[in-house]
């Protein structure tokens, strides 16, 4: 919500090219203001509003006074006022809301355009999560391939090995191979970026919780 | 004089009720209806049954109670001006009472909705919700009712100038903008994308502006009962307690709708 008319003279021209576009940037009592802020600060925008407010339970209050009198004229003059009261804070209401449709209207878009940003930085983010994840993919499979290359080319220059023991024996180094390189062999391309394992503890936190990550975004509002 | 014959003449401006069941009745209908209404609430089997036979007891104490209430006070001439001052204090009383239940409401209202919670993403509506727009319906039958307290001055503007026909006529008007505005409220819980469940916005919503329904709804027929006493002659142009505490009543409502449509409609949105 807009804090006054004074925002709308001096709207920068092109909203996209600020870093978080907001017309209380300097205006930290926007985000910070409490309950009874608020409230003050709606009814300093639009004072018309509580005055008729006053005015119709005025109205409405003497018309019970004069009734309790019996005096029927007053009572009518009463009923006449509170119905012209309401009426009053009720246009007051509609011109104020098309006063500030303008500043309105854009505070909406600024907060329209914020969200717009966040999920446009969240979607950033898990981009790279994912290329990072697909190269240390890729680099592990290129090790895999090296070794297996490198382990044919030593078993070839040995001599190829016959009887079932030594193809059970190569079938094992292999098997043992597999099951320790992923873990400690692995040299993590980027140190920011955790290795296969840490990513799959995070996985189902990425793709499950993302309650958690939207709260935490959302916060910043 | 003997005391037989002096206990005919009340000479004494106040009105000594004869003995009646429906304060009792009342009681222990309204005992009734809570304990039972509580446990269906919380799921009991079968207790709706006695629910709703528990609010047929008391809506037919009410009807009896009204009934003997009219007898007295216009075939027998029980109400003087001192029993229509203290009529008129019970309607007040009752106002206020419902002024104060009105108080609370709002106050849950303004509880969540001043500092949202985290939980409602700390802004108010809260994020997800798609509020009413309050420029649409709501300001239709915000004129509707404002409409219906000019009708209802009419009629008892009529009715105070002894004019039978406009105060018919006026309160005709009153209740055919009041149904029509019922029905429009209808199409507005019909339409709208939250339920009461979804969170503390729907609760508070349908929570407050429910509660107006169900009082236009009294106010409806509080007015409909006064119309048939003007049109069956019960009502005079300076006694018509009934009426004005009706249309007090009515006008009384019309206030709340304006402070609902500001804070919970206009700026709750």
């Amino acid at each position: 919500m807009p804090n006054s008319t004074d925002n709308q003279g001096s709207a920068p021209p092109g909203l996209s090219s600020r870093p978080l576009p907001s017309s209380f940037d300097d205006n930290a009592d926007f985000y910070n203001e409490n309950g009874f802020q608020k409230v003050s600060r709606r009814l300093r925008e639009e004072p018309l509003i509580p005055i008729g407010c006053i005015a119709t339970v005025a109205a409405f209050t003497g018309a019970y006074r004069a009734m309790r009198r019996g005096d029927h004229e007053q009572v009518q003059r009463m009923f006449r006022a509170r119905v012209a009261a309401q009426a009053f804070t009720v246009v007051a209401m509609v011109a104020g809301s098309w006063y500030y449709a303008a500043d309105r209207q854009k505070q909406k878009e600024l907060w329209k355009l914020k969200e717009q940003q966040d999920a446009e930085e969240k979607r950033q983010k898990w981009i790279r999560e994912l290329e990072v994840r697909d190269a240390e993919d890729k680099a592990l499979q290129e090790r895999l391939e090296k070794r297996r290359k490198k382990k044919a080319e030593r078993d070839s220059a040995a001599g190829a090995p016959d009887g079932v023991a030594a193809q059970a024996q190569a079938a094992y180094a292999d098997a043992k191979e597999k099951v320790s390189s992923p873990a400690g062999d692995v040299a993590p391309e980027d140190p920011n970026k955790s290795n296969i394992t840490g990513v799959r503890e995070r996985l189902p936190t990425w793709l499950g919780g993302s309650k958690g990550a939207d709260g935490s975004s959302r916060d910043k509002n | 004089m003997t005391n037989l014959i002096r206990s005919n003449f009340q000479d004494h401006p106040f009105h000594l009720v004869s003995p009646s069941p429906w304060p009792l009745n009342t009681s222990v209908c309204l005992l009734n209806l809570t304990t039972t209404g509580a446990l269906s609430m919380h799921n009991f089997n079968n207790i709706h049954y006695l629910y709703y036979i528990a609010l047929i007891g008391l809506v037919s104490a009410m009807f009896l109670w009204f009934r003997d209430i009219i007898s007295e006070g216009t075939f027998l001439g029980d109400h003087t001006l001192a029993v229509q001052r203290g009529l008129n204090l019970g309607i007040i009383l009752f106002i206020v009472s419902e002024a104060l239940f009105f108080l609370a409401i709002f106050w849950a209202f303004f509880h969540s909705a001043l500092t949202p919670t985290v939980e409602l993403g700390a802004q108010w509506p809260p994020i997800g919700i798609e509020p009413v727009n309050p420029f649409e319906l709501p300001l239709l039958n915000t004129v509707i009712l404002l409409s219906s307290g000019a009708t209802i001055t009419y009629a008892h503007h009529a009715l105070i100038k002894g004019e039978r026909e406009g105060a018919l006529y006026g309160s005709i008007a009153t209740i055919l903008l009041a149904i029509i505005f019922t029905g429009f409220q209808g199409v507005e819980y019909s339409v709208s994308s939250f339920t009461i469940s979804d969170g503390a916005f729907g609760t508070c919503f349908f929570f407050s502006t429910g509660f107006h329904g169900i009082h236009v709804i009294i106010g409806t027929i509080f007015l409909a009962v006064a119309l048939w006493r003007i049109f069956a002659y019960h009502l005079t142009d300076n006694h018509h307690v009934g009426f004005e505490g009706g249309i007090l009543y009515w006008h009384f409502v019309d206030v709340v709708w304006l402070f609902l449509y500001i804070s919970v409609y206009y700026w709750g949105s």
